[in-house]
């Protein structure tokens, strides 16, 4: 299986953050959701594969090339939908064609339109007088109209209502459904990971805690839950993390079938995504 | 580099309203006045100079300054283009203020009698300040890059004054005799080289940008 992004010990370091170095790969034909708390390193990772940012140590592959000494070349086969709209707001849909359209050398007009429709975008509106859900899809549009290979958004959820979003994800597997093409979106919105994402990698404070397949992590992880007497004869090294409640404890466990092994008659249900992200940020 | 342009010009039409109608009060103004053109000159300048600054600001406020490179463009690219729009502007001045003589001289022979032929004087005093329009953007444009919209329009306006405070003072110590082809060519040259010059330093500027 060929790998659309490669991270090689890629890092950054900024005055108040750092992201730790990171080496992990995206496979071709999958989708790989970011998820971690608000400033984690999501959009840092992110802007690192765009070279928007510059790495401060190890490198990038992206579609087999450096992001840094190829990143012209790179550009024109992927794609970048920011969490917030980058285009004027006085500007209309056809107007934006009209400047996107000289940016990229694969630029399908009919597409674009084609889109816009599907998605019920005027094309004569001003930006301005669009919700947040249309100025989404029409970043998305944007996004599949020039033969990208690599999708990469950055909350593409946010602030849109579940029509729409079971429409993106609708469109984001439509996409994978080409095997040389892979998508990797940061979502606090954990459900739609939960849906649509192959793989997820949890970001916290810096650090890539972990880097799954999503189907594996949803079968291992379990949250036990057990009464604070209880708590005491559980080896710390066999949870992840605990929550306190006035009646009670949960425990984050890795294996939930080991641990249920040891602990015989334990109570213990699916983890889900927002849990694993909240018990490794109660860490 | 045209996407990038387009972006600009765009822009400028969405302000076109604007500026017609600050253009068509001096305009009148100054045919009311004088029968002159000096209005559509100092009009041109005006725009040329300053409405080459607002796109910097929008860029700013839209984060289309944070994401642009995320399109395949290169750092020399978006800084030529910007150029190329100050330079697409200073044509439509220069056009504007050649039609406004058109007009002024066509208005003289229809209404005003004796009629005075055109000269080339009077053709360089009309069109020669217009040259100002590049060298204000040459002046603006590397600060704007340096410093942001902000804080760059204050510095523009402080080295403007600087400069404008040296050019007089070059002009009173020397003393010598001034002619028409002596303030064009040196015009016209200090435009061309500065030019140049600024676009270079803004690259460098824009390259070495900490990110």
């Amino acid at each position: 299986m060929k790998n659309s992004i490669v991270w090689n010990n890629a890092e950054k370091k900024f005055d108040l953050f750092h992201l730790q170095p990171v080496t992990m790969n995206l496979e071709q034909g999958s989708i790989m959701g970011l998820i971690g708390e608000n400033g984690s390193g999501k959009t840092t990772l992110i802007k690192l594969v765009l070279n928007l940012i510059s790495l401060s140590g190890g490198n990038i592959e992206v579609l087999g090339m450096d992001s840094v000494t190829k990143q012209n070349e790179i550009k024109q086969k992927i794609a970048f939908v920011p969490d917030e709209t980058i285009f004027y707001e006085m500007f209309t849909a056809k107007e934006v064609n009209k400047i996107i359209s000289k940016l990229y050398v694969n630029w399908q007009e009919n597409v674009f339109f084609d889109y816009l429709q599907k998605f019920e975008i005027p094309v004569n509106k001003n930006i301005k007088s669009f919700s947040m859900g249309m100025k989404k899809k029409l970043a998305i549009a944007c996004a599949l109209s020039h033969k990208a290979e690599l999708l990469l958004l950055d909350e593409p959820m946010n602030g849109l209502d579940p029509v729409a979003r079971q429409q993106m994800r609708d469109i984001l597997q439509e996409f994978v459904e080409i095997e040389s093409h892979s998508v990797l979106l940061s979502s606090h919105i954990t459900e739609d990971l939960e849906k649509i994402a192959d793989y997820i990698t949890l970001i916290e404070k810096g650090n890539v805690i972990l880097s799954k397949n999503k189907e594996e992590l949803l079968e291992n992880y379990g949250v036990a839950s057990f009464s604070k007497e209880d708590l005491k004869e559980i080896d710390v090294k066999d949870y992840v993390s605990v929550k306190q409640y006035a009646f009670g404890c949960k425990v984050l466990v890795q294996n939930k079938k080991m641990f249920l092994r040891k602990y015989d008659g334990a109570v213990m249900d699916n983890a889900s995504l927002e849990d694993i992200m909240v018990f490794y940020h109660e860490r | 580099m045209i996407g990038l342009l387009y972006k600009d010009v765009i822009y400028m039409k969405k302000m076109w309203k604007t500026v017609l109608l600050f253009s068509v009060f001096f305009i009148v103004f100054s045919f009311v006045q004088s029968n002159t053109i000096s209005a559509i000159s100092f009009i041109s300048i005006m725009i040329g100079g300053n409405f080459s600054m607002l796109p910097f600001s929008y860029d700013n406020y839209s984060k289309w300054n944070e994401y642009q490179y995320a399109f395949p463009v290169s750092k020399k690219t978006v800084v030529c283009s910007r150029y190329l729009f100050g330079l697409v502007l200073f044509g439509i001045c220069l056009l504007l203020n050649v039609v406004g003589l058109l007009l002024v001289q066509i208005e003289i022979l229809l209404f005003t009698r004796p009629y005075a032929p055109i000269t080339i004087q009077y053709v360089s005093a009309e069109i020669l300040p217009l040259f100002f329009i590049p060298i204000m953007q040459a002046i603006s444009f590397p600060l704007m890059y340096r410093f942001g919209a902000e804080k760059g329009r204050s510095y523009v306006i402080c080295a403007i004054a600087v400069i404008i405070a040296i050019v007089i003072s070059v002009i009173r110590i020397w003393g010598g005799e001034i002619t028409y082809s002596s303030v064009l060519i040196t015009l016209v040259g200090v435009a061309v080289v500065m030019y140049v010059l600024s676009m270079l330093l803004s690259i460098c500027i824009e390259k070495k940008k900490v990110q």
